[in-house]
C-alpha cells in the first residue's frame, strides 16, 4: 500500500467531503440528541431566574468574522429573555457589534416589542480597555446618543441605570480584544458584577480559567453553546439544526487524522 | 426550492461561492471578491469611528459649548505628526499619555484579576480527580518552564509530566479552532441553502 499517497491526500478531496458531510444532513436532518452542559445549564438557569423588567447588558464584542458561532448565541439568550420580559441594553467595543445587534433587535421589533422600551442599543464607544472601564463605571457618561441617534436620557430602559451593576447580569458576546479579559481586568473585578461569556468556540480555552475561578459565572462556546441554551429553553432553534453536520463535520475531521497517522506510522515501519 | 429575489442576498451568495473557489484554485474571481470585502470592512470601520469621532468630539465642541475637549482632539491629532520628519517628535507626547494611562489601567487589572484571583482559585483541595489533575499539571507546567535548576533526576521527570499536559491541552485548543471553523462554515452554509436557494427553514 502506499502509505506516502495517504499522507499527502489532495486537499480538494478534504474540501469536497467536508462540505458534503456538512450541507447533506443541513438538508436531511439526522436527528442526533444535544445534551446541555454544566455551563450552559448554570447560564440558563441564571437567566430564567431574572425577574420580568430587569435589564441585562449584552456587550457585543466581535466582527462578522466571528458573526456564524456568536449570532446563534446572541439569537438564543435574546430569545429567553424577551420570553421573558427581560429588558436587553447593547454596547459594543468592536466597530461591527452595533450592526448585529441592531438587526437582532429588528427582528423583535417585527414581533411588536417597542426600542426604547423593551431593548435598546448604545453603540460603540471606541478605546477599548480603557472605554470599558468607563464605560462599566459610568454608562450614562460615556454614551450621549444611541447607534439610532436618540438621546440616551429619552430611552425610558435606561431609567435608573448609572453603571453596570445597575444590570441583573452582563453578558459579553466575545471573539478576542477587546473583550473577556478586558472586562474581567476593568469591571468584574473592580465591580463585581454577575458577568457572564458567550464567545466563538475557538476562544474557550481562554476564557475557561476564568469560568473555574468563578470571575465567569458561566459560559456558552460558540455554535455548541448556543444548541445547548435552545435545548435548555425546550425550543430547539437553528443552531440545534446544524448540531447534526456540525457532528459529521467533526467525525470527517477525526477520521482524516487518523488516516494520516495510520499513514505516517506505518510507512515508518516499513522504511525500516 | 424558494430562491430569493433580494439582490442583495444574491451578492453575498455569489461572493460567498467566489471566495470559496480559491479552496481548488486561485483566481481573479476570488480576489475580485477578496478586494471587495476588505474594502467594505474598512469602509465601514471608517464610517463608524467618523461617527463617534462627531459625537464625542465635534458636537460636543462645536453645539454644546465643551470647549476642553479640543485637548484630547489636540493630542489625537498630534499622534499623526509621527508620519512628517520635521515634527515626528511631538506623536511622543500623545504616545506617552496613551502608554502611561493603559499601563496604569492594566497593572492593577492584571495583578488583581489574572493573577491574584487566578493563583486563589488554583489552590484545590485534592478531593477529586479533577482538583488532583488540575493541581498536578499546573505545578509540573511551572516546573518545565522552571529553568533555574538543571532538569534532572525528579524533576525531568515532573517536567516530562508538565510537557505531555501542555500537549494535551494543545491537542485541546485544536479541536476547538476546528470546531470554530466548522460553524463559521456552517454559517455560510446556512447563508447559501437558507437564505439564497431557500432549501433549509431558517
Amino acid at each position: 500500500m502506499d502509505w506516502k499517497k495517504l499522507q499527502n491526500i489532495d486537499r480538494r478531496i478534504i474540501y469536497i467531503l467536508l462540505i458534503l458531510a456538512t450541507v447533506i444532513p443541513m438538508i436531511n436532518p439526522i436527528g442526533i440528541p444535544v445534551s446541555v452542559g454544566a455551563s450552559a445549564q448554570k447560564f440558563y438557569n441564571f437567566m430564567d431566574a431574572i425577574p420580568a423588567g430587569d435589564k441585562v447588558l449584552f456587550s457585543m464584542d466581535f466582527a462578522a468574522s466571528g458573526a456564524p458561532d456568536i449570532v446563534p448565541e446572541a439569537k438564543a439568550v435574546m430569545q429567553h429573555l424577551m420570553d421573558k420580559g427581560v429588558k436587553v441594553v447593547s454596547i459594543a467595543f468592536w466597530d461591527n457589534g452595533p450592526m448585529f445587534a441592531d438587526q437582532l433587535m429588528k427582528t423583535y421589533e417585527d414581533q411588536g416589542f417597542e426600542y426604547g422600551v423593551d431593548f435598546a442599543n448604545l453603540g460603540y464607544i471606541p478605546g477599548g480597555e480603557t472605554a470599558i472601564k468607563r464605560f462599566g463605571e459610568d454608562v450614562v457618561g460615556s454614551v450621549s446618543k444611541d447607534f439610532r441617534n436618540n438621546s440616551i436620557s429619552s430611552l425610558p430602559i435606561m431609567e435608573g441605570i448609572k453603571d453596570t451593576r445597575d444590570f441583573a447580569a452582563v453578558i459579553d458576546f466575545a471573539a478576542g480584544n477587546p473583550g473577556t479579559e478586558e472586562w474581567i481586568r476593568q469591571v468584574q473585578g473592580t465591580l463585581g458584577i454577575n458577568f457572564f461569556v458567550a464567545c466563538a468556540t475557538v476562544s474557550v480555552p481562554q476564557a475557561m480559567p476564568f469560568v473555574n475561578s468563578g470571575q465567569v459565572t458561566a459560559l456558552l462556546g460558540g455554535m455548541r453553546g448556543a444548541a445547548e441554551y435552545e435545548t435548555a429553553m425546550g425550543k430547539p432553534g437553528g443552531a440545534v439544526a446544524k448540531m447534526d453536520a456540525q457532528s459529521l463535520g467533526h467525525l470527517l475531521i477525526i477520521a482524516f487524522i487518523a488516516i494520516g497517522n495510520i499513514a505516517f506510522f506505518m510507512d515508518k515501519k516499513q522504511a525500516r | 426550492m424558494n430562491i430569493s429575489d433580494s439582490i442583495w442576498v444574491w451578492i453575498g451568495a455569489l461572493g460567498t461561492i467566489a471566495i470559496f473557489s480559491f479552496v481548488f484554485k486561485e483566481n481573479p474571481v476570488y480576489r475580485f471578491c477578496e478586494h471587495l470585502y476588505v474594502g467594505s470592512a474598512a469602509g465601514y470601520a471608517i464610517s463608524v469611528n467618523l461617527k463617534s469621532i462627531v459625537d464625542s468630539a465635534w458636537t460636543p465642541i462645536t453645539q454644546e459649548g465643551k470647549i476642553v475637549l479640543i485637548i484630547p482632539v489636540i493630542f489625537g491629532l498630534l499622534l499623526y505628526a509621527r508620519f512628517f520628519k520635521n515634527i515626528a517628535w511631538l506623536s511622543r507626547w500623545p504616545m506617552s499619555f496613551l502608554v502611561g494611562v493603559g499601563s496604569g489601567l492594566a497593572i492593577y487589572g492584571v495583578v488583581n484579576s489574572q493573577l491574584i484571583a487566578q493563583v486563589r482559585a488554583s489552590l484545590l483541595p485534592l478531593t477529586s480527580v479533577n482538583n488532583v489533575v488540575m493541581v498536578i499539571g499546573l505545578l509540573s507546567i511551572l516546573l518545565y518552564f522552571f529553568f533555574s535548576m538543571e532538569h534532572t533526576g525528579g524533576v525531568k521527570h515532573a517536567a516530562s509530566v508538565g510537557r505531555w499536559i501542555m500537549m494535551v491541552t494543545f491537542g485541546v485548543s485544536f479541536g476547538n479552532v476546528v470546531m470554530s471553523r466548522i460553524s463559521l462554515l456552517l454559517g455560510t452554509m446556512e447563508t447559501i441553502l437558507g437564505k439564497w436557494l431557500g432549501l433549509i427553514a431558517l
